[in-house]
């Protein structure tokens, strides 16, 4: 008894009941001031950097599901995100393609590729599945190089044209760009919610706490694994696409090792297996180089500063606690476990 | 029910089962015991396919089954319980018992595997909310066999059920054992503690350097003098 009493105490439980309890309105303000932020701030490198958060909150969603869910540790996700900008720039250049079909196959090929990807970790885990992720990062890099008359090479793409919706261009100064982000960034998000809830989840989960007692669940842990891979392949795709036309130019260097350790740290600093923390994991790293121009040079010592104080202090993630809200149980097992009771009473009596 | 014939397993060079025979009949608690490193466990790997066996065959209900993939063993009835119990320590007790049904798909069905469960194990039922790694180790392998059950088996592997127990709860889970075979279900047993498993069993068959060395009724083999003095600790 006194424990309960202690966890209801604690500020983390108040703080969650009171989210739960006000969820909707929290979810229509929040709505109402993402819908409102271009028309208070017309700022035009405020809105770029804050698109550039969302952009970089999928990616954390994306490589989440491998890394936060299932337990695979990639880096070298940049790959994915360099496949889905390419493929998505270049239908878009040289096809005429306009953006959706564009972003599309870009998540096609990502996906794809994922299947070849997820083939080893068959047989790898750990380290050695993040060493094989890293060089496929690096192959993406030298095929965007060295593959000239598709890529154009060292040159890259440029003038990727912007997204447009019945003819009207949408771009960051009338504001289109930053509402087709994040719409797309919520499609994303609901989709992460409900896959992280659903049977799949629960699998991918399994995978991640132990993966022969998964098997003896008869979950098929080659599928899933490949599954994992390929949304997450997906997903980083999409936002690859978007950073396309948000930049309007992407070269094989856009997507070096700096940005799968980007999107690495974002789903650790934000709290793995977690989807609130993707989006403030995005946020500060995306925020931090900006408002910390004043330091100059020295400003990625700051950053590389707080995310040894991070692994330090709190290793799980920011947001990366445990929900101390009582685990809610689906209605059939609460009228199961009430017969069962009213039985063992009757027995009793 | 389930049947084994001249079963090879080698990892490597290694000749780990030379050749084991065995025959389970349905509604029996058949035990299997023997030392450290002497197959037993690799023998339910090979069964279940997580170890790949070099000849001979298995058979469940008349089907062959050798080298079926693991994942596969849940849809023909066939449940486990690993050693070491591996209940996914970051998951509630509901979420365990429902990955354990993760290959039934009809909903009353789980509903009534879960009532049996909690009928077994009322202790799983107070612990429902609590994530399954801040149970006791009696209550996490109680949660292993309890999950084992959730998809509806028809036989049930249990590794080691008593491993790492304390002696209360090694008798409290031994009981539990039978009660589970007086609703129907057909147990293989595997064990070091022999005492506690051939006084469970209907059978045992004794496994020594990968080979049958003794087969039979539980209590002759509890009576004959050489598993007396090699198991038992007696004589």
């Amino acid at each position: 008894m006194t424990n309960t009493r202690m966890e209801k105490h604690s500020f983390l439980y108040q703080f969650e009941s009171v989210i739960s309890k006000n969820q909707k309105l929290l979810l229509i303000l929040l709505a109402a001031f993402l819908c409102l932020l271009p028309k208070g701030v017309n700022n035009q490198y405020f809105l770029t950097v804050i698109v550039k958060m969302a952009v970089y909150a999928m990616f954390g969603l994306g490589l989440n599901i491998l890394t936060g869910y299932t337990g695979l540790v990639s880096l070298g996700h940049a790959g994915f995100v360099a496949i889905g900008a390419y493929t998505a720039s270049l239908c878009a250049v040289k096809l005429g393609l306009s953006f959706f079909p564009s972003m599309l196959l870009g998540m096609v090929a990502a996906g794809l590729v994922g299947i070849l990807l997820g083939l080893p970790t068959l047989r790898l885990t750990g380290t050695y599945l993040s060493i094989v992720t890293l060089g496929f990062g690096e192959i993406i890099k030298m095929i965007a190089m060295n593959w000239s008359p598709v890529t154009n090479g060292t040159l890259g793409v440029k003038n990727i044209p912007k997204p447009a919706v019945f003819g009207m261009k949408l771009t960051i100064a009338n504001h289109g760009l930053y509402y087709l982000v994040m719409i797309i960034l919520v499609v994303c998000t609901v989709f992460c919610l409900v896959l992280v809830k659903s049977k799949t989840g629960r699998a991918l989960q399994a995978i991640k706490g132990d993966e022969l007692a998964s098997v003896m669940m008869g979950i098929n842990v080659t599928y899933y694994k490949i599954l994992a891979f390929v949304l997450s392949a997906c997903i980083c795709a999409a936002a690859g696409a978007l950073y396309a036309t948000l930049i309007g130019y992407v070269d094989p260097n856009t997507f070096n090792f700096d940005v799968s350790t980007l999107i690495l740290s974002i789903v650790i600093l934000g709290g793995m297996g977690t989807i609130r923390g993707m989006f403030l994991g995005a946020a500060i790293l995306i925020a931090l180089p900006e408002v910390s121009r004043f330091l100059m040079v020295y400003r990625f010592v700051l950053y590389g500063v707080i995310l040894v104080v991070m692994m330090r202090f709190r290793p799980q993630g920011i947001l990366g606690w445990k929900s101390q809200l009582p685990y809610k149980l689906s209605r059939q097992v609460m009228e199961r476990l009430k017969t069962a009771e009213t039985e063992e009473a009757g027995d009793n009596g | 029910m389930l049947k084994i014939t001249d079963l090879n397993t080698h990892y490597g060079p290694i000749h780990a089962l030379k050749g084991v025979d065995m025959e389970i009949g349905k509604g029996e608690v058949v035990s299997l015991i023997g030392s450290n490193g002497a197959g037993k466990s690799t023998l339910l790997n090979t069964i279940v396919g997580i170890a790949r066996s070099s000849g001979g065959r298995v058979e469940f209900m008349g089907k062959e089954i050798t080298n079926s993939p693991p994942h596969t063993m849940t849809k023909l009835g066939i449940s486990i319980s690993p050693e070491g119990r591996e209940v996914f320590p970051a998951l509630t007790v509901e979420e365990n018992l429902r990955l354990g049904a993760y290959t039934v798909n009809d909903k009353k069905k789980i509903a009534d595997s879960y009532e049996r469960v909690y009928q077994i194990f009322p202790r799983l039922k107070e612990r429902i909310r609590q994530s399954a790694g801040t149970l006791s180790g009696g209550e996490q392998q109680m949660l292993a066999i309890g999950r084992a059950l959730m998809c509806g088996p028809e036989l049930l592997l249990l590794d080691e059920p008593s491993l790492g127990l304390a002696p209360n709860f090694v008798l409290l889970i031994f009981d539990l054992i039978k009660e589970i075979n007086r609703q129907g279900v057909t147990i293989l047993l595997i064990e070091q503690n022999a005492n506690m498993a051939l006084s469970a069993s209907n059978r045992a068959y004794v496994l020594e350097n990968g080979k049958v060395t003794m087969s039979g009724d539980a209590k002759e083999i509890a009576n004959d003098p050489r598993i007396k003095k090699a198991y038992l600790g007696l004589g």
